[in-house]
């Protein structure tokens, strides 16, 4: 019984016409759903936006192949058309060429619309402090990684310099001046690595996707006037304006923040070198 | 007859298919194993749940973000992979790819350069050049090197280290493993090497046995038969769409393997510490393998490597570089799930082990005879 009913159903998905239409509408719902990344600006979270023209490719591309299945269909339909009451064993006979080599089952169709269910089910979100728990805030070798980035960096004035243009400077020997604000936005980051800041202004700076994901940050300490760390949660998004403490050796200045707000993240969580 | 139980029809479905989509259920089970243990990892308290769900949001988010990455690349070498299918023919690939096994290892390492493809892109149009009868020896070097030996990547990899010994080291080595490893395969028998489907082109031949062909003459390696008999027979179709049609097949075929690959290499990211593994490996030989490890969990595109590459340059030499380099484009998780879409589970091993074996020797000869 169990076989018969299986072989039925097995034999159900691999009709051509099943198949052509659902592989069909498996391109074209693969389509939609990145071009809706697109369209809802969430993309960025994903990917840099040099590629973003790649995902645009890759959307017209699925959509054309999605559209190239019409034609099983159609021609799948004539076959039938042509030898009503023959059954599944007829369709078998025409069309097979192209798709039952490459037949799917239930599990194949499942695989491939997991991008999409997770893209639907999970709200869209950049990386953040989770992401942290196994990366390390890079310090070191971040102006060797990006040498164009350090020397726009420099060249950048200080107000309008993020927080990775101030890192690339500051281990490319610069150092504070007293004239230099820095105004940067970031999120909170609360770890313990000075004693002297309350906490880390932390960004991903992405090359490719978000795998290859970096943090940077800047060691940031509440300046007086501004109410204690109490408020500030992990992961919120704060943009910080002031300047520089003295530094010594090796460390990043701390920023002493003079102005402290909460903002919504930006469009472009990520920055790019 | 369509009421029973979801198990056993599931099962008999697996037995049913055995014969022609061999990993679907482990590579499934396994994924799901794997999810599983990202999410049970650290859930106790209500922090730590908490904290799970915010993990597995990165997880997705690193998921999607090689999905979304790889796909384009993916769809285009379909494509390319299409239209080989219906206008190249086996006639075409025997005067143009050389016989003798030296020179067909060597032109397969090259290749990259006929077929820009990175290593999500080669796979299709591999599997397809093997069913126009490409020798083995010709495809492995060049899935070995196409991601590494074209105009992209190496640009890339200028514009993070410059004319040096990375650069150069990165070219030459990716071909010396390509060709040795073609030239491996060279002694092999095609249809001990891939699966059954690759042979047949496009693999439509005999999947189920109900499926009566009605042609007589088709035999494995003439594929090309096939698709001009078709054209002929339904005529309705322009040659064109029919390529098309391949491309989305092959797009969703290896779209399988493209996913699992990026959910595995998300989990990993996810889970695994980046300090760990750097902190364990800085000896000549240890940090050579540490590399190799990092290439093959982190599994981002060949065409950024490069700049990944650099953010260790201060703490590793370049022999462990090279090991980054040279090892990752050709192989990482994402990769050797797409390679079970073309060849058979045993080739896959091998083609994991060899590169691994051979680029961990150029590494550690590195690093112990000229330093730096």
């Amino acid at each position: 019984m169990a076989q018969d009913s299986a072989s039925v159903t097995g034999r159900l998905l691999r009709l051509p016409r099943v198949q052509a239409a659902l592989k069909g509408l498996l391109l074209l719902g693969m389509g939609v759903f990145l071009f809706t990344r697109i369209t809802s600006g969430t993309l960025n979270y994903y990917i840099s936006q040099r590629f973003d023209w790649l995902t645009v490719a890759a959307v017209v591309g699925l959509m054309v192949v999605a559209a190239s299945y019409r034609y099983l269909l159609q021609e799948s339909g004539q076959e039938s058309a042509g030898a009503d009451g023959a059954g599944a064993d007829r369709h078998d006979q025409h069309g097979h060429h192209h798709d039952h080599g490459h037949a799917l089952g239930w599990s194949g169709f499942l695989l491939i619309s997991l991008p999409i269910l997770l893209g639907l089910l999970v709200p869209p979100k950049p990386l953040g402090v989770a992401a942290l728990q196994n990366r390390e805030i890079s310090a070191g070798a971040l102006d060797s990684v990006l040498p164009a980035a350090a020397r726009s960096s420099q060249a950048r004035e200080s107000s309008e310099r993020t927080i990775l243009d101030w890192v690339l400077a500051f281990h490319q020997g610069e150092r504070p001046a007293e004239t230099d604000t820095a105004d940067v936005v970031g999120f909170v980051y609360l770890d313990s690595a000075t004693e002297k800041a309350q906490f880390t202004l932390t960004r991903f700076v992405v090359g490719c996707c978000a795998a290859d994901a970096m943090a940077v940050g800047l060691p940031v300490s509440l300046g007086a006037g501004l109410s204690s760390e109490e408020a500030l949660e992990e992961g919120q998004w704060v943009r910080v304006v002031g300047r520089f403490g003295a530094s010594t050796g090796i460390e990043l200045p701390v920023l002493v923040a003079e102005q402290l707000e909460v903002v919504a993240e930006p469009n472009q969580p990520y920055l790019y070198p | 007859m369509s009421q029973t139980s979801p198990l056993p029809q599931a099962a008999a479905e697996g037995i049913e298919n055995r014969g022609i989509r061999r990993p679907r259920w482990g590579v499934a089970a396994f994924l799901v194993f794997a999810l599983a243990v990202v999410l049970v990892s650290s859930i106790n308290t209500p922090q730590a749940r908490f904290f799970a769900a915010e993990r597995f949001q990165t997880f997705v988010t690193i998921f999607l973000s090689l999905f979304i990455e790889a796909a384009p690349f993916l769809i285009a070498g379909s494509i390319v992979s299409g239209i080989i299918a219906v206008y190249v023919n086996d006639a075409m690939v025997e005067r143009y790819i050389p016989n003798h096994p030296l020179l067909a290892a060597l032109a397969g390492a090259g290749l990259g350069f006929v077929f820009p493809v990175c290593e999500c892109g080669v796979v299709p149009v591999t599997r397809r050049l093997y069913g126009k009868g490409l020798p083995l020896p010709v495809g492995i070097a060049f899935l070995l090197a196409a991601p590494v030996i074209n105009p992209v990547v190496i640009f890339s990899t200028y514009a993070a280290f410059g004319w040096g010994p990375v650069l150069w080291g990165r070219v030459a080595f990716s071909i010396l493993v390509a060709f040795t490893v073609g030239l491996i395969f060279h002694l092999a028998r095609p249809r001990e090497i891939l699966l059954p489907e690759t042979l047949a082109g496009s693999g439509d031949h005999d999947d189920c046995d109900v499926h009566d062909h009605g042609h007589e003459h088709e035999h494995k390696q003439d594929h090309h038969h096939h698709h001009d008999h078709v054209h002929e027979e339904s005529g309705v179709r322009p040659r064109i769409w029919q390529a098309l049609v391949l491309a989305g097949d092959d797009f969703l075929d290896m779209g399988r393997y493209l996913i699992a690959g990026a959910m595995l290499a998300a989990a990993m990211q996810t889970v695994v510490p980046q300090s760990t593994l750097l902190a364990i490996g800085q000896g000549p030989v240890i940090s050579v393998f540490v590399m190799m490890a990092l290439a093959y969990i982190l599994s981002v595109c060949s065409t950024v490597d490069a700049f990944i590459a650099l953010a260790f340059s201060n703490a590793f030499t370049t022999g462990s570089l090279f090991g980054f380099l040279v090892f990752g484009p050709m192989v990482d998780i994402k990769s050797s799930l797409l390679f079970m879409g073309v060849f058979r589970r045993r080739t896959v091993l091998y083609l994991i082990l060899l590169p691994l074996a051979l680029v961990a020797v150029i590494g550690v000869f590195w690093n112990v005879q000229v330093g730096v």
